[in-house]
């Protein structure tokens, strides 16, 4: 249904509430008009179009709503020569956002005036946040999409092939009987490391597990600015994230969150196995040694990157995603589907990592620096300087940002147009664990 | 037969768990005159309700997982009256009652008379005199923490920009609720509930449900098992300091059934003559306002009204109005007290099922121990040490476990 011309792409003053010669039905025509417009592949805002007068008829039984509305229009804008885009468009028109707080908006001089109702407004006037709710919903669809299609492609067969994921067991069962260690502490560098333990053959004892008597419990870590990165990180990409701040804030009278509380995780497991049995690695550059691996696997032991938004575009498909699979495939899928399509979105559009504020700054040294001294006190065994623990604040690292609603929908419009968002994934380092 | 669904779309608090227990326990002689309620569980509805609505609900949407599509396809499936009930879907975005409707075989563009079902709404509304007090109760029983007062602020908040007020008016607002659901349908087709004022005998409610819902002339059991009590002022600002307190210390796991069930449901919902919950006397023109507009829109619209509209307005306010923020201490530490030994009952009965269970555990042992002891035991495991002491022994081990078809190792 192509409505009878868009109009200029001038930039709109904003305007409501001009259009009162016209009845109801003028209104909604011009509305479906519009509906059709963007589904030509217009980039024209509401407040423009309605000036265009132009109009078409219904093609379902209720205007898609306001957020959707704007967020084809933002597809548009970026995504004008895409093939996958009209695709997109009839799906982001039928999506709901996931979630209590997400009433649809109706479009401001579509509707009549009444006395009940949040009152009708301009797309134009929506916040980034108010789209992301539906965009984050289609993601979580596309990601379960491509996960189904790298099963059935076999590409993912450690997950998918019943024989393959028996035999993996199998390996894991045969590899913790052997005597494994156990690796805590910084929950996404511990996560790469006991990875990277598995990928390599490495004995490795189950979570909770204190490993082969004699193997030293590794505690891993660094400073600690990285640390509350990382462990948020995690968190985001587990399923059910706070935001960035309130996470941040989330430690009892000021101290910090307790997945990168290494003082407690340590004294907890020398409550279990004694503190000499307790091996603290604070620096990176030196857990080769910790775990006495060669050099080389130095760089296999670094973390994933992932840029600020994406971390935030995890945590927030992580509620939607919950919704259509189960609760602890929901880690998997945002793991080894997820990570491996932001990484894949950084080459092209390189964005930066996640920081502390700088509000917090100084909060982060002074408890660096306690954990840094009550770790000492407690004389664990150490491998390096307990030092690497408190943020030097001279380091010259990249600039960082804190998550930003903007960036996070660019990141997951391009998501969204991606051809191989919908069928595929590139095959990673994850689909060994 | 036509085949034809009755929708009964909310809104809470107006009885909707009775009906929805009378329909579930009264299946078989709903269906032997031709009326479907499709569930296998009491809560089947509430699950297609979240599946439909993309509603995360503390864990059970992983539950709801294509519940609604099922339950769609059983009333589409059969040619006759089915009935589908739960308030949530109050909540559903147009989006959401397009696709809803259309899986029932509803077609927007299609007349009346050629549509493949014929789709009724139902919509059991009350005052907001007493809905109010009520959602912030049942607020209270969800964990939360926020003060009437603050309720009350974030409802009347012209953009609702809080998630309670969000979903207070998604599920309290019966015009909007009504457009949503019901706007492409023939105004006969859409029937009003209205709920009686408080002291009214219970059966005038069932009468107008029995009406809506077209169960008049069915032999029903009526008989009530599931309800969702309330409390009085006291009780409730005890709950909400409970919350204050315990939130960061219980799982949600432990406090439905020990804060929400066992304190709330079944034992401070017995205390009858503590102050009920009301709306303050300076809030209560505001939502009566908001009620006389509502009623204007629903009379214009010509729906099929069961009761009287006018019976939105609600009771005028109450002189003897008590405030849940500032509640008599003398009634919350009596409260506090009836908590205490409802909860030292509870504690003693799960002492009583860990004894029974210990018991058990102690009897499965010695029944062990006795097997252990019989000679035919000792002969086998002679048997077994005997043939894993060498390598064709153990050969002959495997295969005998092979056939067995389990693990036999510890044998």
């Amino acid at each position: 249904m192509t409505p009878s011309g868009p109009p200029d792409e001038h930039h709109d003053q904003g305007q409501q509430g001009h259009q009162g010669h016209q009845g109801h039905q003028g209104h909604q025509g011009l509305a479906w008009g519009w509906v059709a417009a963007l589904r030509d592949g217009s980039s024209a805002s509401w407040a423009q179009w309605r000036r265009s007068g132009a109009t078409a008829s219904p093609t379902a039984r209720d205007l898609p709503g306001a957020q959707q509305l704007e967020l084809v229009r933002r597809i548009n804008l970026v995504g004008a020569g895409s093939s996958t885009r009209a695709d997109l468009v009839e799906r982001v028109f039928t999506a709901s956002a996931t979630g209590r707080g997400l009433p649809e908006r109706t479009l401001v001089g579509a509707v009549p005036e009444r006395s009940w109702g949040l009152a009708p407004l301009d797309p134009g006037h929506l916040s980034d946040q108010d789209l992301l709710g539906v965009a984050a919903t289609l993601v979580a669809q596309d990601l379960v999409a491509a996960d189904l299609a790298a099963r059935a492609s076999g590409r993912q067969r450690s997950v998918s092939s019943p024989g393959v994921a028996v035999a993996r067991r199998a390996r894991h069962r045969m590899l913790r009987r052997r005597g494994g260690r156990q690796v805590v502490g910084d929950p996404w560098l511990a996560w790469t490391v006991r990875d990277e333990l598995l990928r390599t053959g490495r004995p490795l004892a189950p979570p909770g597990d204190p490993g082969r008597e004699g193997r030293p419990v590794v505690v891993v870590g660094q400073d600690l600015a990285t640390m509350l990165v990382g462990a948020w990180t995690a968190r985001a990409f587990d399923g059910g994230a706070p935001s960035w701040e309130r996470w941040l804030g989330s430690g009892r009278g000021g101290a910090v969150p307790r997945p990168v509380d290494l003082a407690r995780v340590a004294r907890r497991w020398g409550d279990v196995v004694g503190a000499e049995r307790v091996l603290l690695a604070p620096d990176p550059t030196l857990l080769p040694i910790a775990l006495n691996l060669p050099a080389r696997a130095r760089r296999r032991l670094a973390p994933p990157y992932v840029s600020a938004d994406g971390v935030d575009l995890a945590r927030r498909v992580s509620a939607p995603l919950g919704l259509l699979v189960p609760r602890h495939e929901r880690r998997r899928v945002l793991r080894r589907v997820l990570l491996p399509l932001l990484r894949a979105d950084l080459v092209e559009h390189p964005s930066p990592p996640l920081v502390v504020p700088d509000s917090r700054q100084a909060w982060v040294v002074r408890r660096a620096q306690r954990m840094r001294d009550d770790l000492g006190a407690a004389r664990y065994p150490v491998v390096g300087d307990l030092q690497a623990l408190v943020p030097d604040r001279a380091d010259h690292r990249p600039p960082g940002v804190v998550p930003d609603a903007w960036g996070v929908l660019g990141l997951t419009i391009r998501l969204l147009l991606a051809p191989q968002s919908l069928t595929s994934h590139p095959p990673t380092k994850e689909t060994t664990r | 037969m036509t085949r034809r669904v009755l929708l009964h779309v909310g809104t809470p608090k107006t009885g909707t768990s009775y009906v929805q227990d009378v329909l579930f326990r009264n299946r078989e002689p709903l269906a032997e005159a031709g009326i479907r309620y499709p569930a296998e569980r009491f809560d089947a509805h509430f699950l297609a309700a979240l599946d439909l609505m993309n509603l995360p609900w503390g864990g059970l949407e992983s539950e709801a997982i294509g519940a609604w599509d099922r339950l769609a396809e059983e009333a589409r499936s059969h040619d006759g009256t089915t009935i589908i009930s739960h308030e949530i879907l109050a909540h559903a975005s147009p989006t959401q009652t397009g696709r809803a409707l259309e899986s029932l075989g509803h077609r927007w563009d299609a007349a009346p008379g050629e549509q493949e079902t014929e789709v009724h709404v139902v919509i059991s509304v009350r005052d907001l005199v007493r809905q109010v007090p009520a959602e912030w109760q049942e607020n209270i029983k969800h964990r939360a923490t926020l003060s009437y007062g603050e309720f009350l602020a974030q409802v009347r908040d012209p953009e609702r920009r809080s998630r309670v007020a969000s979903w207070f008016w998604a599920v309290q607002e019966i015009p909007a609720i009504l457009e949503r659901w019901a706007h492409d349908l023939p105004p006969e087709h859409v029937h009003v509930v209205t709920v009686p004022p408080s002291g009214t005998a219970p059966e005038v409610l069932w009468g107008r449900f029995s009406q809506a819902l077209s169960l008049d002339g069915v032999e029903l059991d009526l008989e009530a098992t599931r309800a969702n009590p309330s409390l009085g002022v006291p009780e409730t600002a005890l709950i909400r300091r409970i919350n204050r307190i315990a939130n960061d210390r219980l799982a949600p796991p432990d406090y439905r059934p020990l804060i929400r069930e066992t304190l709330a449901h079944r034992t401070l919902s017995e205390r009858r003559d503590s102050p009920r919950l009301a709306l303050p006397p300076d809030a209560h023109p505001w939502f009566v306002d908001v009620a006389q507009s509502w009623i204007a829109v629903v009379d214009e619209r010509g729906y099929d009204v069961i009761g009287d509209l006018q019976e939105l307005v609600g009771a005028p306010a109450r002189p003897d109005y008590a405030d849940p923020d500032d509640p008599d201490p003398r009634q919350v530490a009596d409260a506090a007290v009836d908590a205490i030994t409802g909860l030292a009952l509870e504690a003693a009965r799960l002492r009583a099922e860990e004894h029974r269970l210990h018991e058990e555990l102690a009897a499965a042992h010695r029944a062990l121990e006795r097997s252990y002891l019989r000679p035919s035991y000792r002969v086998r495991e002679k048997i077994v040490q005997l043939l894993e002491g060498s390598r064709p022994g153990r050969v002959v081990m495997g295969c005998y476990r092979r056939l067995r078809g389990r693990n036999s190792s510890s044998a």
